[in-house]
């Protein structure tokens, strides 16, 4: 297959996506439950025969890495990396998942929500394969306004609110994200003056070569740009917002929503730091250390603003939020020690860092959102809190093992992929051998406890606790389905973690 | 050669566990019979796998996680001498817990053989493992089945007793994984031990750092342990726990701690340096603190009136003897190893007779505590000074207590006689100075040991109380409870007339230890 060929399937992945939606929401209608399940599945099912197309391809490459030129933004303008690549399907399917079980689970269709999850689905994968700053921003911001369109739900009394403050966060993390885009490109316009400037993969040499005013701009630019995406994603201290939209919205949309946002977010984090941290010599790359110091004290503080306040809640929603605001945290932990490593890892002998990033990325948030979607289910027999999730097992003895064995993957427990994830992230840092990144370990490990000790806090309530109303509720199996699917891969990844790897020959 | 049969013989009790489940609900002795059937095939597979490959038979599955520095870790498995006799006690502790659970848990009988299973697959996992990273995976997922078995199954405030024993192993063994992750940085390479040990006779590096790795999973080790001064934990979850799994507690998990410091504490993290000048110092505290938890505990059981608090509390001091031995048996083959100096036997002495402390140990303080249970269960009673002549009413639970105490007392011809024996000679005869005072200080425990454990044998079993009256109507425990103690004693009373049965195992793991 030429390059022409694969780009054309690339084009077409994205785009089937948005014309699924456009479908979805002009038939509304007509199409009911079942036939708006039919159209999501054709459409995802088409999305992995091309995933699979393009693994191949993206194997065949030299360095697992595929560019494609697009006018104006240079050769590379769109790029396949075998990581970004598998984070990006890896992403796709948790979404399709609980896209599914969000259908089955919804009593009345509500296409216009299912559109704006097909459409979110396609930026998503258009914020994986852009490798310029420019196209990258566009993408988001489509994913963005799908977002909007997943989350608002009229039925649903808090959602407006909350979606509110997840529109104002996210609009100030789109203006930070543009802000960072302008100012690189101020600094590197220089050397190059075109936008193909700003393509992650050509924008370390570029830099390399700036003076020490540009290296200034570009460190300002970089902070734009991950103080951006730290918006988006949760990071703290920009991370408020958060909770309340994992609370406030139907718990499927939120998941879903969190399955794309935190996994592009997380993984563009990586591409822009890495971007800037193999800056082959010159006035930048002595910059970066204050750069790892400033990303070093931000990880450390979402871990335990993250993990500290969910110790004092008491809606497992708003738990479940601050864990997640936690784990971003212990991605930017990984992500500050590649700074401070200076590793390219997208290419060469640097690629075998990715896999345990990706790996984390991928499994913490697997773990997060499965759990987030069955408190959904959970919460139709009104289950919300710790004070209600008494005795659940009682109750809802298949919801609440499935509930279990996702927080305790988000706790860390073995043989769970959270676990594994966890340990990745320690040999990671550890492998540095560098006193610093050892140090960070210790204090992630620390907060390893305190996660630990307040999922065991919903074990305990669930498992071992009585409620005054313990007679087992009637619920629909089939909408846990997808959800069963998730658990089960939670499970074997945990066990068994090169089989949900690509292999790096 | 027969392959593959380690992983098997692990997997089959957790793959079991649905099984059990699914049968204890139409009948609570068909779940007890899947466990049997689990244990026994594991402990076939595992013979076979070891007997047709002694000394050291090892199993390797490559690429199994990515591993930071590029390729893949492997997850390995071996069984040797002692991990065989490890293992083998805890099936045949498990398979006798379990009969004693038939007639000992009266409720979610389901539940409880399936959480059990899962429980005999992490205990196996840490036996078998040589892969540091999958020891620890096992470490840890034997936490989860024993704080939901204390919190559902327990005694008086069994939630918060499961959560504080939840709660002080999971961060002994993040300290354990810090250590575990600071010596892969150092070695960098495989996390297998037997390769991480040949790396750190190499290393440069490791010579400089080792103490900081070995402090880490000792403390990790020494929390699982329940030794001092990490066991407030210990006697309030293997108090509050039902009596099989407090057996399993201070049978077989407390021994995980124990097999640990040896097996990756000495074995793989000391042995490589021990021509180093600060080996024996550093043996040294590890020697001190094993003496002083084996007193400290010892004395904290002579005060205890509660019958399974006065077991775990003697689980403190045994707990003890066992760390001692470790730090004074490896002190005194540090010459011998590094190449410096002849062998001591002393030293050989002590190392046999700890681990042979560990088998001994692990079978009679699972029988004193399935004994405990078994008067709690008829008497309702905790308070030793409340009972008294249980042995007229409870003739088999009293000859198990008879073989099970006086086995932790240190009589002969009970099995933990020649653990305590072996370790004090060992350590009186070695050429180490301090050790004689650490033999004199474990004799000195072992006095300890007989007061409590003669103590808790008069005051439950012999004496005559002038309130007699109350245990007129106790009877024997129901014949599941009573026939796998009687088992068990007759089983600990073989071993101790036939040690010789178990030191070609221990001996074989020594020779191994010492290059031989």
């Amino acid at each position: 297959m030429d390059g022409g060929q694969i780009l054309l399937e690339i084009m077409l992945q994205i785009s089937i996506f948005f014309i699924a939606a456009g479908v979805l929401y002009s038939t509304k209608s007509v199409l009911g439950k079942k036939g708006s399940l039919i159209v999501c599945a054709l459409t995802y099912i088409a999305s992995y025969i091309i995933f699979y197309d393009l693994f191949r391809e993206v194997y065949r490459a030299p360095g697992y890495t595929l560019g494609f030129g697009v006018k104006g933004l240079g050769g590379d303008a769109i790029l396949l990396n075998i990581m970004t690549l598998y984070v990006a399907l890896m992403g796709i399917f948790i979404s399709n998942m609980i896209m599914f079980h969000a259908i089955l689970f919804e009593k009345q269709p509500n296409t216009l929500t299912y559109a704006s999850m097909l459409a979110a689905a396609g930026s998503t994968l258009g914020v994986f394969y852009s490798n310029n700053l420019i196209m990258i921003a566009i993408f988001w911001e489509a994913l963005v306004v799908s977002i909007v369109g997943i989350l608002y739900d009229r039925d649903y009394a808090t959602s407006t609110e909350a979606v509110i403050k997840m529109l104002f966060m996210s609009l100030l993390g789109s203006t930070m994200f543009f802000l960072g885009i302008g100012l690189l490109y101020v600094s590197v316009a220089q050397i190059v003056p075109t936008l193909a400037s700003l393509n992650l993969s050509t924008l370390t040499d570029i830099l390399g070569s700036v003076d020490e005013v540009g290296a200034d701009i570009a460190l300002l630019s970089l902070a734009f740009m991950v103080s951006g995406i730290g918006v988006e994603v949760g990071l703290a201290p920009f991370h408020m917002w958060l909770p309340d939209v994992y609370s406030g919205t139907r718990a499927c949309s939120a998941a879903f929503v969190f399955s794309l946002e935190d996994t592009a977010g997380l993984w563009l984090l990586l591409r822009v730091l890495s971007a800037y941290s193999r800056v082959p010599i010159g006035p930048v790359f002595y910059a970066l250390t204050p750069a790892f110091v400033i990303l070093a004290v931000f990880s450390v503080l979402s871990i335990s603003i993250g993990e500290l306040s969910a110790l004092s809640q008491n809606a497992i929603r708003r738990l479940l939020g601050y864990s997640s605001i936690a784990d971003a945290g212990y991605v930017l932990l990984l992500i500050s020690y590649i700074v401070y490593s200076k590793t390219n890892i997208f290419t060469g002998a640097g690629m075998v860092y990715a896999a345990p990033a990706a790996y984390f990325i991928v499994f913490s948030i697997m773990s997060l959102t499965t759990s987030l979607a069955l408190m959904g289910v959970m919460e139709e027999v009104g289950i919300k809190s710790l004070d209600t999730i008494r005795g659940a097992v009682a109750r809802v003895p298949l919801l609440t093992l499935l509930l279990l064995i996702s927080i305790l993957s988000v706790a860390g427990v073995p043989p769970l992929s959270g676990f594994i994830a966890k340990l990745m992230m320690l040999s990671f840092l550890t492998a540095s051998r560098e006193v610093v990144s050892i140090l960070l370990a210790i204090t992630a490990t620390l907060f390893f406890v305190v996660c630990a000790a307040y999922m065991l806090r919903v074990v305990q309530r669930a498992t071992l606790e009585k409620s005054e109303k313990m007679e087992r509720e009637e619920i629909c199996v089939t909408p846990l389905v997808p959800l069963i699917v998730l658990v089960s891969i939670i499970v074997l990844a945990g066990c068994v973690p090169t089989l949900f790897i690509p292999p790096i020959p | 050669m027969i392959g593959v049969t380690i992983l098997p013989s692990i997997i089959i009790p957790a793959i079991s566990a649905p099984l059990a489940y699914f049968v204890s609900k139409k009948s609570g002795k068909a779940g007890c019979i899947v466990c049997l059937l689990a244990s026994i095939v594991s402990l076939l597979l595992l013979t076979i796998g070891f007997a047709t490959n002694q000394p050291l038979y090892r199993e390797v599955y490559k690429a199994w996680m990515p591993s930071p520095v590029g390729g893949y870790f492997e997850a390995g498995f071996f069984v040797d001498g002692v991990s065989y006799l490890m293992s083998m006690a805890t099936l045949i502790l498990f398979a006798l817990s379990m009969i004693y659970s038939e007639a000992y848990i009266g409720r979610s009988k389901p539940s409880y053989y399936a959480i059990m299973l899962m429980l005999l697959t992490g205990l196996l996992g840490v036996f078998l493992s040589s892969n540091l990273i999958l020891f620890y995976i096992f470490w840890e997922f034997m936490l989860l089945p024993s704080y939901f078995i204390i919190g559902e199954w327990g005694y008086r405030d069994p939630k918060k007793v499961a959560f504080k024993f939840f709660i002080f192993t999971h961060a002994g063994a993040l300290v354990t994984l810090v250590g575990i992750a600071i010596a892969y940085a150092t070695l960098l390479g495989n996390l297998d031990i037997f390769q991480m040990a040949q790396a750190a006779a190499v290393s440069e590096e490791w010579k400089n750092i080792w103490v900081l790795p070995f402090t880490l999973v000792v403390i990790g080790f020494i929390v699982k342990l329940g030794a001092f001064p990490f066991y407030t934990w210990l006697p309030d979850a293997h108090g509050e726990a039902p009596a099989p799994m407090s057996a399993l507690l201070s049978g077989i998990i407390i021994e995980t701690g124990a097999y640990a410091i040896y097996r990756i504490g000495i074995q793989t993290f000391v042995v490589p340096v021990m021509g180093l000048e600060n080996v024996p110092t550093v043996l040294q505290w590890l020697a001190i603190l094993g003496i002083t938890s084996a007193i400290y505990g010892g004395f904290l059981a002579l005060r205890e009136t509660d019958i399974k608090r006065l077991v775990a509390y003697s689980s403190v001091s045994q707990a003890g003897y066992m760390i001692a031995g470790l730090g004074v048996g490896a002190a005194a083959l540090a010459p011998y190893v590094s190449g410096q100096g002849p062998l001591d036997p002393g030293g050989v002495l002590a190392l046999a007779g700890v681990l042979f402390h560990l088998v001994a140990h692990s079978w009679s303080k699972g029988l004193l505590f399935l004994v405990s249970g078994s008067v709690m269960h008829q008497t309702h009673k905790r308070d030793i000074t409340e009972m008294g002549m249980l042995l007229h009413k409870m003739p088999a639970t009293g000859f198990a207590g008879f073989v099970s105490s006086f086995s932790i007392a240190g009589a002969p011809p009970f099995p933990v006689f020649w653990g305590e024996i072996m370790m004090i000679i060992g350590a009186a005869m070695s050429n180490i100075t301090y050790a004689k005072l650490i033999a004199g200080l474990l004799a000195l425990a072992t006095v300890f040991s007989a007061a409590y454990m003669l103590r808790f044998w008069l005051y439950v079993f012999w004496r005559r109380k002038p309130e007699a009256g109350s245990v007129d109507e106790v009877k024997e425990a129901p014949l599941a409870m009573s026939g796998s103690m009687v088992l068990l004693a007759v089983l600990l009373i073989l071993i101790g007339i036939l040690p010789g049965l178990l030191f070609t195992y221990i001996y074989q793991t020594i020779n191994i230890l010492l290059g031989m």
